[in-house]
């Protein structure tokens, strides 16, 4: 009888270790099929994230559609957003956001600068390459009346240290966004955009 | 002994063998290899033998050395992912494991979760800032820079670090914020004071200057800023880096870390918790052994036999961090394509020569370079 106890205790010290190990679906990765609904997302923590990006751009788009220096659809380059946080972020995605936006609602026009060497190149093939009628004219290109620049801070408070079971964490992110006119140097309008998060990590866990 | 005597044994056995092997040693047989090919000088060697890394206990440690392998071999960008994902691991371990730290108990500390020294930590936002310079990613370098400021500020009685700052400072430099940059500056300055550093430009005295006055340059004048490691793979530790462009000397370089220092000073930081937790373990295992005896005395003396021997030092450590860090900064000519460096000893002899013609990146009148003191 014995015997068989010790048998069983053994089974199920095996059993609950492959079940925790491995069989609990808990413990699995899943991916999700269906598309994840994109304006109920919630944020996984504090971390910049595709919420701030487009929350961010929008709000920016929003009050550059508005403003007086859109109104006679000007050409317009942008010149990137400083990344001044603690964090690797794309802020090249805020600008792709709204100049997306802009031009697909006719507000204005955008040089393309990330692509001037490309284009360059490609204009000096079509000089040498290319029948007269094809080629594109050198020298025409439009210059930007207006300049879009800007910053992201990034400021963070933890939870002072403190015997507790979770730590606290508030994370704020502004970004200011800046139109230059590129004739006078002058700033032709800004805006500044600020988004809080806050969560709460545990200190113990499994 | 009868049937049930034997069985408990049996099974008391197999647990500890099962634990022993399940936790596994305190560094892994391809680490080890990994560790000595590198010391052999065998980059490629190393880099092949840690080509798949187990997700354990040992993660943040096969990465940063993983890392380290792939910043020699220049392989940046695959050195930048494995030190970033070091970052993300090293974060999330922030939440303490209860079943790792209870294996602990049992076993060693080898069985929690290694995150290194908290200048381990920091210096993985070093290395991750070298290898942006030396990519000329300055916006990427600031980012890092602001995360070595972050752990600066968090040390918690570990000890401080000179050259930390001092990259801190200068991809602050680089990215334009000159009053951050000079706070790092003030930092350096107040550690490593017989550097004379300027604090609000991060330039040394002359060496042998009696007027403690640090190198005043034109405006316009270009200089190079290479951040040099020591390690004495020649034989020899390099006391001083001596720079060259086209046979003219440029200046030295200027020590400001000992990773040997730094190393002992947050043992010593950790000794007293150490001591108190191998007393709570061994006090664990005494009750445990004192259990198994009450059972049956073979039973007893093999359970404290066993948790005796997993009884061991937690050693891990990140190895392939260089001995010491230096910088040079100095003035050099505007259209600087290579530089030679002169590696010497304590006692002026000249210990390595080297050619740098990469990684050497330019922003604006800053000439980057880095290099290590190896094979």
């Amino acid at each position: 009888m014995s015997r068989i106890t010790t048998t069983v205790k053994m089974s199920l010290v095996v059993l609950s270790a492959l079940t925790l190990g491995s069989g609990c679906s808990v413990f699995r990765a899943s991916v999700q099929n269906e598309d994840v609904n994109k304006a109920g997302a919630k944020p996984m923590d504090t971390g910049y994230d595709f919420a701030d990006l487009r929350l961010l751009a929008e709000a920016v788009n929003t009050d550059l559609v508005m403003s007086p220096i859109i109104e006679k659809k000007p050409i317009m380059v942008i010149m990137g957003i400083e990344n001044r946080t603690d964090e690797h972020i794309d802020t090249k995605a805020i600008t792709d956001t709204i100049r997306t936006k802009l031009i697909n609602e006719g507000k204005a026009n955008f040089i393309n600068e990330s692509r001037r060497d490309t284009l360059m190149k490609e204009q000096g093939y079509q000089l040498v390459n290319c029948t007269p009628e094809t080629q594109t004219l050198i020298g025409k290109q439009l210059g930007a009346r207006y300049m879009l620049t800007g910053s992201l801070i990034k400021i963070k408070k933890d939870t002072p240290k403190q015997l507790s079971l979770s730590r606290k964490e508030q994370v704020f992110f502004q970004l200011t966004v800046e139109v230059t006119d590129l004739q006078t140097g002058l700033i032709a309008w800004t805006t500044q955009k600020e988004r809080v998060r806050g969560a709460s990590k545990p200190v113990l866990g499994w | 002994m009868n049937i049930v005597e034997l069985t408990h044994l049996k099974t008391c056995g197999l647990l500890l063998v099962v634990l022993f092997l399940g936790v596994g040693c305190a560094s892994p047989a391809p680490l080890e290899t990994a560790r000595r090919n590198f010391s052999n000088g065998q980059l490629d060697i190393a880099d092949q033998t840690l080509t798949n890394l187990p997700s354990d206990q040992n993660a943040v440690m096969n990465l940063m050395e993983r890392g380290m392998i792939r910043h020699l071999r220049h392989d940046y960008a695959n050195s930048t992912a494995d030190w970033l994902a070091a970052v993300r691991i090293e974060k999330e371990l922030e939440t303490h494991s209860i079943t790792k730290a209870g294996a602990s108990m049992v076993v060693n500390d080898s069985a929690l979760a290694f995150r290194g020294y908290p200048y381990e930590r920091t210096y993985l936002h070093v290395y991750l800032a070298k290898n942006y310079l030396a990519r000329g990613m300055w916006g990427e370098a600031g980012v890092e820079a602001r995360n070595i400021a972050l752990q600066m500020e968090k040390l918690d009685g570990f000890p401080d670090d000179a050259f930390s700052h001092y990259m801190a400072a200068f991809c602050l430099e680089l990215c334009g914020d000159n009053s951050n940059a000079a706070m790092q500056y003030r930092q350096v300055a107040k550690l490593v004071p017989e550097a004379g550093i300027d604090e609000s430009t991060g330039r040394f005295r002359l060496p042998n200057s009696p007027t403690n006055q640090p190198v005043i340059l034109p405006a316009n004048a270009t200089e190079l800023v290479c951040f040099i490691d020591f390690d004495g793979f020649s034989g020899m530790m390099p006391y001083v880096a001596i720079l060259y462009a086209n046979g003219q000397a440029l200046g030295t370089s200027h020590t400001l870390t000992s990773m040997y220092s730094l190393q002992t000073a947050s043992s010593e930081r950790m000794a007293t918790r150490q001591a108190a937790k191998s007393l709570s373990r061994l006090a664990f295992k005494g009750a445990l052994t004192l259990a198994a005896w009450s059972r049956n005395e073979n039973l007893g003396v093999l359970t404290g036999l066993l948790l005796l021997a997993l009884e061991d030092p937690d050693m891990r450590r990140w190895e392939t961090l260089p001995a010491k860090l230096a910088v040079a900064r100095v003035p050099c000519p505007s259209d600087l394509k290579q530089f030679d460096v002169e590696f010497r000893s304590y006692s002026g002899q000249v210990v390595r020569r080297m050619t740098v013609t990469a990684p050497l990146m330019r922003k604006d009148r800053i000439f980057v370079s880095i290099l290590r003191d190896y094979p």
